[in-house]
């Protein structure tokens, strides 16, 4: 193993337990558990799930890709910057977590300078947005009146820039055209001139977020290569598939954010912004997890049909808590949202026992 | 800083990156596009037969078929072989890299050295799709 591998189990392990305090503490959001975790942890719930594990993850498989001890301190910063902020000390881990996000802004910089790629570009433009939404936070506690719900929007840009970015480097194995190469341009555009306006405080710039959010869902479900690998058995059929149900998420979230503008909490907000990271995001999650445990820990998950049973109750339960958030009908949001949180359990459940070591 | 910190990250690029595992060699293959990628030919048909059953898992295509197979070296003493992938961002090179090794070692069935490296020079390109790939990726509709 190489020395910087060692470096792996710790973050990974850190963001695991950010996943779960932070679905713990959605699940106390939501009224559904009202003992064991502390107020602290439904406080901390956005940036748990985006700083502590999404961040992490992130630029954890960065790390993985480049093979470089230097490089493994963005996801170390970005994790310890969570837990640090969780513990007490909210200035330094927020100021953690913005060197962990300007670190991965700098090594999608170093990337481009050896490989101009566009690809690269909207993956850096993604990690940007990681730095904005890192920055926010600072303010935030620092109580100049920036609300946390006004980081959502940046951290959904992270996490779908950076995901649109990969698949649009995947998509050049089939040879993307100049029309759908500039569809996938104007959305990141939408997408980033929107979230500008909104900074600025024109409201209607997350509208404009939407729409681009809705252009790279057209964009993934008509040009990604999920729609020919959905068409494979086994393993790559199940990503293929995954992801295009995913795909839809995102689309159903930049609706939501051009129908009902921009909230700052929430029913609405809850619908908006769980469309794209429990739909979209999660979905993702788990359409790779088989992927990333073999690139991260040498691990395989071989395909199995179970496999399908986390993603689908995904779907199921998003669509019920979507409904009880719009109709405002509380029993069948509760009801979702208990079975998002399920749906990890029962992908942990059907992944875990069939991991063989390589 | 910002220069210290890129020599750093040039320094630990991946060109020079070590084989997975330790025990693979660095990459002193220097290679142009005009060489990229391995062909199967009479003379590595057994090693190019055997890389393809390392499959990109998403893809569920070939690495010789996707044209990350960049050099293959036989000696008698020895085997050695470049590959690389798609993005320098991609985690799944070190897997990759042990998986060729495996396959290598596997085909060969003697106690030569292997030595694998992962090299980014050329950058890949999908042109370099054998013919089969790119028709599994319904490049012949275009």
């Amino acid at each position: 193993m190489n020395d910087s591998r060692m470096f792996v189990a710790p973050i990974a392990a850190m963001a695991a337990v950010a996943l779960v305090g932070a679905v713990w503490g959605g699940l106390g959001r939501m009224g559904l558990v009202t003992m064991a975790p502390p107020a602290e942890l439904a406080m901390s719930h956005g940036a748990l799930i985006a700083n502590g594990f999404f961040g992490t993850v992130i630029s954890l498989e960065r790390a993985v890709a480049l093979d470089r001890p230097v490089v493994y301190a963005i996801p170390g910063a970005a994790a310890l910057g969570t837990w640090v902020s969780y513990f007490g000390w909210p200035l330094v881990g927020s100021l953690s977590v913005v060197v962990a996000s300007l670190g991965l802004v700098g090594l999608f910089g170093w990337l481009t300078w050896r490989e101009p790629a566009r690809h690269h570009v909207i993956m850096g433009l993604g990690a940007l947005s990681w730095a904005i939404a890192a920055t926010l936070l600072v303010l935030h506690v620092n109580g100049t009146g920036i609300s946390m719900g006004g980081l959502a929007p940046w951290w959904a840009a992270f996490l779908v820039l950076t995901i649109a970015g990969e698949r649009l480097e995947l998509a050049r194995v089939l040879r993307p055209d100049r029309f759908s190469q500039a569809c996938f341009l104007a959305s990141v555009v939408a997408v980033l001139v929107g979230l500008i306006l909104q900074l600025a405080g024109f409201s209607f710039g997350l509208q404009i977020t939407g729409v681009g959010f809705v252009g790279l869902a057209l964009w993934l479900g008509i040009f990604d290569v999920a729609r020919r690998t959905a068409k494979q058995e086994g393993l790559p059929g199940y990503i293929g598939r995954t992801l295009l149900g995913g795909y839809v998420w995102l689309a159903v979230g930049g609706v939501l954010l051009v129908v009902h503008g921009p909230t700052t909490g929430g029913l609405v907000f809850d619908a908006q912004w769980h469309a794209i990271f429990v739909g979209f995001v999660l979905t993702m999650i788990f359409a790779h997890a088989p992927v990333v445990l073999r690139a991260l820990a040498d691990r395989r998950i071989p395909y199995h049909p179970t496999l399908y049973l986390a993603p689908a109750l995904i779907h199921v339960t998003l669509a019920m808590r979507l409904y009880g958030d719009l109709a405002v009908d509380p029993t069948w949001r509760l009801a979702g949202g208990l079975g998002n949180a399920a749906a990890i359990l029962v992908f942990v459940a059907s992944a875990i026992p069939r991991i063989e070591r390589i | 800083m910002w220069h210290s910190l890129v020599d750093k990250l040039q320094s630990g690029s991946p060109d020079e990156a070590d084989a997975a595992d330790g025990d693979g060699g660095t990459a002193d293959f220097e290679l142009t596009e005009a060489e990229v990628p391995v062909r199967r030919t009479d003379s590595n048909a057994a090693l190019v037969d055997a890389l393809t059953d390392v499959i990109d898992p998403e893809l569920g295509i070939n690495i010789v078929d996707l044209g990350l197979v960049y050099a293959l070296e036989v000696k008698d003493d020895e085997v050695r072989a470049a590959v690389t992938a798609t993005t320098p961002a991609c985690p799944m090179s070190g897997a990759i890299l042990r998986d060729v090794e495996q396959s290598i070692r596997q085909a060969l069935n003697d106690d030569r050295d292997v030595e694998v490296s992962i090299v980014w020079e050329p950058s890949w390109s999908p042109d370099f799709m054998s013919d089969p790939g790119k028709e599994k990726l319904g490049w012949q509709n275009r």
